[in-house]
């Protein structure tokens, strides 16, 4: 297998996992910024414990895409950088805040005007996050960046990002922030026996999964009109990815009517899953439609090479460590400084 | 490379490349010094307030301890990378020592103010052949000092020599204070308790930032023109879009408000017990 693919398969693996865990953080700020702060404090607590141990971890994932990008398809990267600095800079900008006012608000305990401002910054930069980094897949997505095959950009420095289906991801991408959040929020609520707060989060994740059912129809729309080469190549080599999306979508909702909340989470995580890499699919041997392509970006074989060997390496003391953390802090199991109020 | 695009790189040559085991090492130690020395200053500062308690104490030796201990063994590792310099990149030890004349048996400079123009070092204090002597381990070596270069390849001389003497002066400084310290303690069984020793180590404290700062500049100045030495200049390698002082000035923004918030938050987390549960952070 050439290395190129392996990398290849690495990133889009840490893509995955980083919308499915850092996706739910940013859904979690999504939520905070939705219900225009005003959440009781209760909703707020389940939040802040979800969320709490495990949201470093979670970032970790997207210099690891960074870092993938930057030794394995150099060019690329460099084209990107010219292309889209503009969102992903707001994203960046999103993401420091964001961390920054998860942990400032923790440490000012006790000063509630300190709490609530950093809290905001927290809500609205978890918003903004998703935001851009979704406008950015939107836009490499269409086809329409200006970015020749060895990485000169010519477009608009500042706009030459934007465009209907750029427009059209940063909406979809908070979309699906806001779902994974609301799905395994339910689950968190029900693993700590809340019931009041079960009904809110399961009222909430069966709104967002109705709501992003249209939205991804309406996303087959603004293809048709504005990516057509996009549209085909999903028609033709992705729609058995499409097809799984649109079936554990289904059944995500079904679960979660059913309160079969583990289902439900598996769910969504497959629903969401399954668009990224039919998104992939369509997309490739494209990394920026219509020039850039892996071959065109890749660099030397022995570098890609010496990057699946470390990864592995890296993997073997990362993947299990990971694990552990998840299980510890979401399984099912008796929690006893947990209880229901 | 080939016409500007790389074509073969072989990365574990870059990685562990000659000056890779004492750079690494001297770095990580430098760490530990500066980490020891802020410290002892803040717990030594806090005593001069009054505040001091036995914690106070061991606090401040902890920091002491790790910063003096390390300091003398820095200056070792510091010689072995200036003796890697002098073999890999000449013309950073030139600009360091402010070596302009290629010259056996060079002599060591300490202070002095490179003209770079006249390519001549004043108001130095020369000890004769030393340079040669702890460059190459021999009092008649040939040190090759800038003028054996390019011009076009020089970096700013003035820039690094400054950086240079600020951080062997800086690291002697410590040492002295690791002296001072270890005859106390080997005399009188305990630190000083002066308010000089105290005040000293305050100073310390922000000195050790400085330390490690100047040496940076010393090692990445001291690299220029090249951003990789020998196959792209920096100015090569700069990007050609527009709006980068935009961007600069907006970061700059953004850590200025983490600055002041991280400051604000550090103060009241100082101020008052922590609360029963924190979530996460």
């Amino acid at each position: 297998m050439e290395p190129e693919l392996v990398v290849l398969i690495v990133m889009m693996v840490g893509i995955t996992l980083y919308t499915l865990l850092g996706g739910a953080d940013f859904g979690a700020g999504v939520w905070e910024f939705n219900t225009a702060l005003r959440a009781p404090e209760r909703e707020r607590e389940l939040i802040y414990r979800a969320i709490g141990p495990i949201w470093e971890a979670n970032h970790v994932w997207l210099i690891f895409i960074l870092v993938g990008l930057m030794n394995g398809f150099p060019t690329a990267l460099a084209g990107l950088s010219r292309a889209l600095w503009v969102p992903l800079f707001l994203a960046l900008a999103g993401i420091v805040f964001r961390g920054v006012g998860f942990a400032f608000r923790s440490y000012a305990a006790g000063h509630v005007r300190q709490q609530a401002a950093w809290g905001a910054v927290f809500a609205f930069a978890s918003t903004a996050a998703p935001f851009f980094l979704c406008a950015a897949v939107g836009a490499i997505a269409s086809g329409r960046l200006e970015v020749s095959a060895d990485g000169t950009f010519h477009g608009h420095h500042l706009t030459g990002w934007i465009n209907p289906l750029s427009a059209y991801g940063a909406f979809f991408g908070v979309g699906i922030c806001a779902y994974l959040a609301a799905a395994y929020l339910t689950r968190e609520a029900d693993l700590l026996g809340d019931e009041a707060l079960l009904a809110t989060w399961r009222r909430r994740a069966i709104g967002t999964g109705l709501w992003m059912g249209v939205l991804a129809a309406a996303g087959f729309a603004v293809m048709t009109f504005t990516a057509p080469e996009l549209w085909n190549s999903f028609k033709a080599r992705a729609w058995p990815l499409l097809g799984l999306s649109v079936l554990t979508g289904f059944g995500s909702l079904y679960a979660l009517w059913k309160k079969h909340l583990l289902s439900a989470v598996i769910g969504a995580a497959s629903t969401v899953s399954a668009v990224i890499w039919g998104l992939a699919v369509a997309q490739y041997p494209a990394l920026i439609p219509p020039h850039l392509t892996i071959q065109t970006s890749k660099a030397p074989d022995n570098v890609l090479w010496t990057m699946v060997v470390g990864i592995a390496a890296g993997g073997l003391v990362l993947l299990p460590s990971l694990l552990y953390l998840f299980y510890l802090f979401k399984g099912r199991r008796p929690r006893a400084s947990q209880t229901a109020r | 490379m080939r016409e500007g695009q790389v074509v073969a790189a072989d990365p574990f040559v870059a990685m562990f490349n000659p000056a890779t085991a004492a750079q690494t090492t001297h770095l990580i130690i430098a760490a530990y010094i500066v980490t020891g020395f802020a410290v002892a200053a803040y717990y030594a500062a806090a005593r001069l307030r009054g505040h001091d308690s036995r914690y106070h104490r061991r606090a401040m030796l902890l920091g002491l301890v790790m910063g003096t201990t390390l300091s003398p063994i820095q200056a070792i590792v510091g010689h072995w990378s200036g003796q890697m310099v002098a073999r890999t990149q000449p013309v950073k030890l030139a600009a360091m020592e402010a070596q302009f004349a290629v010259q056996r048996g060079a002599p060591l400079r300490i202070g002095g103010w490179p003209d770079q123009e006249k390519g001549v070092t004043r108001y130095a204090l020369e000890i004769p052949k030393l340079l040669s002597y702890l460059a190459y381990g021999d009092t008649d070596a040939e040190v090759l000092g800038l003028e054996a270069f390019d011009r076009n390849d020089w970096p700013p001389v003035a820039v690094v020599h400054v950086a240079f003497q600020a951080m062997v002066g800086i690291g002697t400084f410590f040492i002295l204070i690791a002296l001072w310290s270890t005859w106390s303690w080997w005399r009188k069984r305990r630190l000083p308790d002066s308010k000089i020793y105290l005040g000293t180590l305050v100073i310390a404290g922000p000195l050790a930032a400085l330390v490690m700062e100047a040496g940076w500049v010393v090692t990445e100045v001291g690299r220029q023109p090249w951003i990789v030495q020998g196959y792209m200049r920096t100015a090569e390698a700069v990007t050609k879009a527009p709006g980068i002082w935009v961007a600069f000035w907006i970061t700059f923004a953004v850590y200025a408000v983490l600055t002041v918030g991280t400051i604000v938050v550090v103060r009241i987390l100082a101020s008052r017990p922590l609360p029963e549960e924190v979530h996460g952070a």
